[in-house]
């Protein structure tokens, strides 16, 4: 897959993946990697501008926590986050179902 | 993650020495600069460790982590703006609190009561700066906006930063200016208390918008 087409949704993914819980940036990146089954390939410094741009935007929360002995930035979803992320969901769904649809026949 | 022979072409760096090429390689506010920075670091050393877990050895797993993480001539553009856009904020918050203040100082119950000189020129003074300060005051929380909550619908860049500061700069000489000639014209250049207001309430605010403006101009 054209690896500039899935950039284009980079801020969706990085919601998405912090639907289920904080994480900090390293393990955005991780779940990132795992969940687009290693598909998505860019340098992985390039995610902590969009995280800053996401919270900015109102879509993240983050805060500094101590773990293993060291302090990390942890971010999540805030509100407008789980409806922007649940719009954009239903966004991919019909644009997915109007593409396939054509694609879908010979 | 990385295949071995991906990153063998590259330099060896570990990643402290990578972090302080980065370092070298941003300018802007100090506490953004160094959060930013922290994280890099903190990534990094997740990455290595996990490179570690998975056989490699110490050196190799820290060249592996760098190289994912994309070389500073890559990275550095992206950081640069994230550090423009805070630098721009600060200066539209600055220039927002610095002209917000006005109408309570000089039209205000802790004005100087000193009535308006008759005259055209004292008059087109307060008109533009009236104006001028009521667009100024409209822009700066239109920049803030833009630098915040406007993320959501175009993101803020070194366009935005550019604006803010060359709008900044041209608000705080035209206001020090305009207020300093009022002052002179409305003959109020002998009375201690009115410059007082002036240092306190114009030159100084004004000031420090200016210099935030500068350093904004110079992140972009």
């Amino acid at each position: 897959m054209k690896a500039d087409a899935l950039r284009g949704h980079l801020d969706s993914m990085i919601l998405a993946v912090l639907e289920n819980e904080p994480r900090h940036g390293y393990a955005i990146i991780e779940a990132l990697s795992v969940r687009s089954g290693g598909e998505l390939d860019l340098p992985t410094g390039t995610i902590y501008p969009a995280l800053r741009r996401l919270e900015a935007a109102g879509y993240l929360d983050s805060s500094w926590s101590e773990a293993s002995g060291r302090k990390r930035r942890t971010y999540k979803l805030s509100r407008s986050g789980r409806s922007v992320l649940a719009a954009k969901r239903q966004e991919w769904a019909d644009f997915a179902k109007v593409v396939g649809g054509v694609l879908g026949k010979a | 993650m990385t295949s071995a022979p991906a990153y063998a072409s590259m330099k060896s760096m570990t990643t402290a020495t990578y972090v302080r090429h980065l370092d070298a390689a941003l300018v802007g506010p100090r506490r953004v600069k160094r959060g930013l920075l922290r994280e890099v670091g903190d990534h990094l050393e997740d990455a290595t460790e996990a490179y570690g877990a998975a056989g490699y050895d110490a050196d190799s797993a820290q060249d592996m982590a760098v190289a994912d993480f994309g070389t500073v001539e890559e990275i550095a553009p992206s950081f640069q703006t994230t550090l423009a856009v805070a630098s721009s904020r600060r200066t539209a918050w600055l220039l927002f609190a610095a002209l917000a203040i006005q109408p309570f100082i000089w039209d205000g119950p802790l004005g100087p009561n000193h009535p308006d000189p008759d005259g055209a020129a004292y008059a087109i003074l307060n008109a533009l700066v009236e104006v001028g300060g009521g667009l100024v005051i409209a822009t700066s929380l239109v920049l803030l906006a833009a630098t915040g909550i406007g993320n959501r619908w175009f993101a803020a860049g070194r366009r935005v930063a550019r604006f803010t500061s060359i709008t900044a700069l041209a608000a705080t000489v035209f206001l020090k200016v305009s207020g300093l000639s009022m002052l002179l014209l409305s003959g109020g250049g002998t009375e201690p208390i009115l410059w007082l207001l002036f240092v306190a309430f114009i030159l100084v605010p004004m000031s420090m918008a200016g210099a935030s403006a500068r350093r904004t101009l110079a992140t972009c």
